[in-house]
């Protein structure tokens, strides 16, 4: 807040600020200082020029006259025209995109609402689109929609439609001034829902839903009105599957809407919810005046109820009702006294509404069955107990000298990093694991021999064609391991430190099997238990490397939940690490790694930000640097990897500032090196992973620059290698996510090039894939993104091929 | 209504009384000329500039005025402007009360896509900062009264207020600025 400036003179303000308008902006310090040594005064003098700079032309360049002009263009034009058969009698709204009409129908006295678009949105290109949805919506016949029975544009090329005219009050005036009881007005309002799920049908999203673009007749019949912003599904062009600048209400806007995102129909069930929250905040409690509609009502209502609202309501539209009918089915449930889906299916709530419908059968069966589980346990204890020392007795010792342990760790470090070692590691661990499994549980005295053997574990889960499943069974066997050893010892550093690793991995893992939530929380419970260790042991630059990776990978993964920040703090923990290293031993070879690793992640994290300059900037040397050490160690996988992941990060962000020329090469780069790694391990399912995500990335460059043909072979190539992981693990979510955007793409650019039904084929796949893994890990935005997209294209596709039919 | 005469008879007595007599006139006035132009009445005749809104009032009240003197020109384009600035700004505040439904007030987008298309000022916020500083600085608040909501040019103002051109550019510069600083916050 400013100073006070009743407390100021302003005449002498105005004199000092006038002054140093005649001086040069550099020069304006030093002379301010010179005209007063007022404080205040001083600051109140640059508070103003700083604001004149801003400022701009404010006032300058326009003035109350135009508002006139503005208002005298809008409606000075009309009264009394003739417009298509109608005449002109009065202006009964305005709406961002034009003005309605009361108009007379003079050959049969037949009342209309005529719709004129306003002036200035009038481009060719709007009025073609006009045209067709013109057609569209006058396919919208439903008892509940107000009906668009003609339209075009008038002799000076102004576009209208003609709309039945209704004579009704806005639902909320309906229900307050009726004193709606809550059952009447909670079925009025499914049959809103009811005209808005139909034009969902029709594919015709409403987008300004709104009380005042309601409204109920007499009879108590709904009508909506006002498709003025409605958009349809479909869209070929880009610019429409975004909001655009059209006008909108905001207070009934959903979060997508007025963020500028993809819309689809769940952006009309977040607006149904804000007029059903302020219908039923009208009936509990008057709102205060100048208060915008509530977000969800708590006073008053049943818990049901406001679990139905906060649900039609989330920020997150694939956490919301996935349409217009399931919100209206749960209020139906409500109604009728039935479980609702919006609230979590928890067994006591369960029970809950079960108790309220069936209290007295309820209480015989709970007695009943009380007495039958008491002996089921009984029985259950007894058979367990004897399986249990019948298999103690039969396990051999021997088994445990099978296989030595630190062996094996051994080999398998000095190999890993070899490229074509895959086949050899496999074996060697898999042989290894097979053994571990029968001494883990009999070597509980040894802790040498169990740590040993958790080790191997790790080893082996660590392979990149391990199924998920399996991975995840592995590490926390061994995670549980070493929780034995440091329930006996636990101030060992050692053993916590390999659990920390375990709950990286296992981050890992969370993140392909399709929840980038749980792939944090494990990551960041690992990350703290590094950060303990190092702390307790700064002298031992092994920690502060975990700790460094740690940080790195969890960096990667806010990524993917969009969080910049969240990724920003996470590098500069690992930047920290970094330094600690040095400090301790700067010679260390892996220092310089870390260091690129951190400008490979951070160059990412601008590009997120939306610095994409500054991105590129960090990547193109981070890049480099890897590329140096490329040439050092040709064959280091690690190193090659990076390099792949600094091209595919360089292109993704080249192709983000419109640079197509540098971001092919990028990706032409990235794809070699990636394909090449996986050519040297075919079965290494990480490269599989990776480069399906550098086929896709390049098809869309290819595709948005108008070669679909070209880009289907990428895509094609996509699908084929995400088709691989998926087949050899069902569990791998991040690879379905893949195969699903690598469908979608491709089914976009093969209906571009003609073959249609295949490319509708492909695309139903691919939002038959999204639609099972979007609910699961709605913090993935990548995964939601490519969800809604392919939805996109499904839409307007069939919508296409619908019209060419 | 009063004539053409005793138009020009309260300008010439120019005291608070009679301006205040004055006010309700001009503004029917220029309500009425704004009215028809809202209709599209002058298209069909003749073209009129809303910038010239005051001035075709003027015509219309006083005749060509020849005979008026700068002081009650100054007086007579004073009430004008302020009398433009009330009826924008009544037109905004009925505007706002059609948008009310019940107790709540609805902010539409559209209201502010209908005024100002071109940049956004909001007439009522506009017209509540100009009353906070004409507090400060009566003579910068005039200016901008004549200047935005009279529509009038440097050197009719200059001519009005009795002050230099360059004086009123600096004055308006620092007015303006003030405003956009105090709309901002």
């Amino acid at each position: 807040m400013l100073p006070s400036n009743n407390s100021l003179d302003y005449q002498k303000v105005k004199e000092v600020f006038v002054a140093a308008l005649d001086v040069v902006p550099e020069k304006r310090r030093a002379f301010l200082a010179q005209q007063s040594a007022d404080a205040e005064l001083l600051a109140e003098v640059e508070s103003l020029l700083e604001a004149r700079e801003e400022a701009g032309e404010f006032l300058n360049d326009v003035s109350a006259a135009d508002t006139i002009q503005q208002l005298a263009d809008h409606n000075g034009n009309f009264i009394g025209r003739k417009i298509g058969h109608y005449r002109l009698e009065k202006e009964i709204g305005r709406g961002g995109m034009g003005i309605v009409f009361l108009a007379v129908r003079e050959d049969f006295r037949q009342q209309a609402a005529v719709k004129l678009i306003k002036r200035g949105m009038d481009s060719d290109a709007i009025l073609q689109r006009f045209n067709r949805e013109r057609e569209i919506l006058a396919a919208l016949n439903h008892p509940f929609i107000a009906r668009l029975t003609d339209g075009g544009t008038t002799e000076d090329d102004v576009p209208f439609f003609v709309m039945e005219y209704v004579e009704g009050v806005p639902v909320d005036e309906y229900c307050r001034s009726g004193n709606l009881p809550e059952k009447e007005m909670l079925e009025l309002f499914r049959k809103i829902c009811e005209a808005v799920a139909f034009a969902h049908q029709k594919l015709v999203v409403h987008r300004d839903l709104k009380p005042s673009n309601i409204l109920v007749t007499a009879e108590g019949t709904p009508k909506l009105l006002d498709f003025g912003i409605a958009k349809l599904l479909n869209s070929t062009d880009a610019n429409e599957t975004h909001t655009n600048q059209r006008a909108l209400t905001p207070a009934y806007a959903s979060p997508e809407q007025i963020s500028g995102k993809p819309i689809d129909t769940t952006s009309d069930v977040y607006s149904l919810g804000k007029i059903l929250a302020e219908l039923l905040q009208n009936k509990n409690a008057p709102a205060e005046p100048g208060k915008s509609p509530p977000t969800v009502p708590k006073n008053n209502l049943d818990t049901d109820l406001q679990n139905i609202l906060a649900m039609a309501l989330r920020e997150d539209n694939a956490r919301r009702y996935g349409s217009v009918e399931k919100f209206s089915e749960d209020l139906r449930r409500y109604l009728a006294g039935l479980p609702v889906a919006a609230r979590k299916d928890t067994f006591s709530y369960r029970t809950a509404k079960f108790i309220r419908r069936k209290r007295y059968a309820l209480l015989f069966a709970l007695l009943f069955g009380l007495t039958l589980c008491g002996g089921l346990l009984a029985t259950l204890w007894q058979a367990r107990e004897a399986r249990r020392e019948r298999e103690t007795a039969e396990r051999r010792f021997e088994n445990l000298r099978k296989v030595s342990g630190s062996f094996v760790t051994e080999i398998h470090a000095a190999i890993r990093d070899l490229p074509g070692s895959l086949p050899a590691r496999q074996m060697l661990l898999m042989h290894a694991v097979e053994q571990l499994d029968a001494l883990a549980a009999e070597s509980d005295g040894d802790p040498m021999l169990q740590d040993e053997l958790a080790q191997a574990y790790f080893n082996y889960a660590e392979l990149p064609d391990v199924r998920l499943a399996e991975k995840d069974i592995v590490f926390k066997k061994e995670i549980a391991i070493y929780q034995k050893l440091i329930a006996a010892d636990p101030r060992n550093i050692h053993y916590r430190e390999q659990t920390a690793l375990a709950d990286l991995e296992l981050g890992d893992a969370a993140k392909v099997r399709g929840s980038v939530a749980q792939g944090i929380e494990l990551k960041n419970r690992g990350v703290v238990l590094l950060e303990q260790i190092a702390g307790e042991e700064p002298e031992n630059p092994a920690h502060w490397i975990n700790l460094a990776t740690g940080c790195a990978d969890i960096a990667v993964l806010y990524m993917l939940k969009g969080d910049a920040e969240a990724a920003r703090r996470a590098t500069g923990r690992e930047l920290a690490a970094v330094d600690k290293l040095r400090e301790l031993n700067p010679s260390e070879p892996r220092i310089i790694w870390l260091l690129d690793l951190a400008h490979l992640q951070t160059g990412g994290e601008e590009t997120l930000a939306g610095n994409y300059e500054s991105g590129i900037v960090i990547l193109r040397r981070s890049l480099a640097d890897f590329a140096a050490m490329q040439i050092e160690s040709p064959n280091d996988t690690r190193i090659n990897y990076y390099l792949w992941s600094a091209n595919r990060r360089l292109a993704e962000s080249l192709e983000t500032t419109g640079d197509a020329a540098a971001a092919s090469e990028h990706f032409k780069t990235a794809l070699a090196i990636i394909e090449n790694l996986l050519a040297e391990s075919p079965k290494d399912f990480g490269y599989h992973r990776n480069s399906a995500f550098t086929n896709i990335l390049y098809g869309q460059t290819l595709a948005r620059r108008k070669h679909p043909a070209e880009a289907v072979k990428f895509f094609r190539r996509a699908v084929e290698l995400s088709e691989k992981v998926v087949k050899n693990d069902a569990d791998n979510a991040e690879s379905k996510a893949d195969l699903a955007w690598a469908s979608g793409s491709l089914g976009d650019a093969l209906f571009q090039v003609g073959s249609q039904s295949e490319g509708l084929n492909y695309l139903t796949e691919a939002v038959k894939i999204f639609d099972e893994l979007c609910p699961a890990d709605v913090e993935n935005i990548r995964l939601q993104a490519n969800g809604s997209q392919s939805r996109d294209w499904l839409k307007s596709d069939s919508l296409l091929a619908e019209i060419k039919k | 209504m009063a004539g053409n005469k005793d138009i020009t008879e309260l300008l010439q007595q120019g005291n608070s009384r009679a301006l205040e007599e004055l006010f309700p006139i001009v503004y029917t006035e220029l309500h009425d000329i704004a009215a028809a132009l809202f209709r599209g009445e002058y298209r069909a005749n003749h073209t009129l500039q809303p910038t010239a809104l005051v001035n075709e009032a003027f015509v219309r009240l006083v005749g060509g005025g020849k005979d008026i003197s700068w002081q009650n020109r100054a007086h007579f384009f004073g009430i004008a402007a302020r009398s433009m600035r009330q009826i924008l700004v009544n037109h905004a505040v009925s505007r706002n009360a059609k948008k009310r439904v019940g107790n709540k007030t609805m902010v539409a987008l559209d209201d502010a896509v209908s005024f100002f298309q071109t940049r956004d000022v909001e007439i009522l916020a506009l017209h509540e900062a100009l009353e906070k500083f004409a507090r400060l600085d009566e003579r910068q608040a005039a200016i901008v009264e004549l200047k935005f909501f009279g529509g009038l040019k440097n050197e009719e103002i200059a001519e009005i207020l009795n002050i230099s051109i360059s004086t009123i550019t600096r004055e308006w510069e620092m007015a303006r600025t003030w405003l956009y600083r105090e709309l901002k916050k």
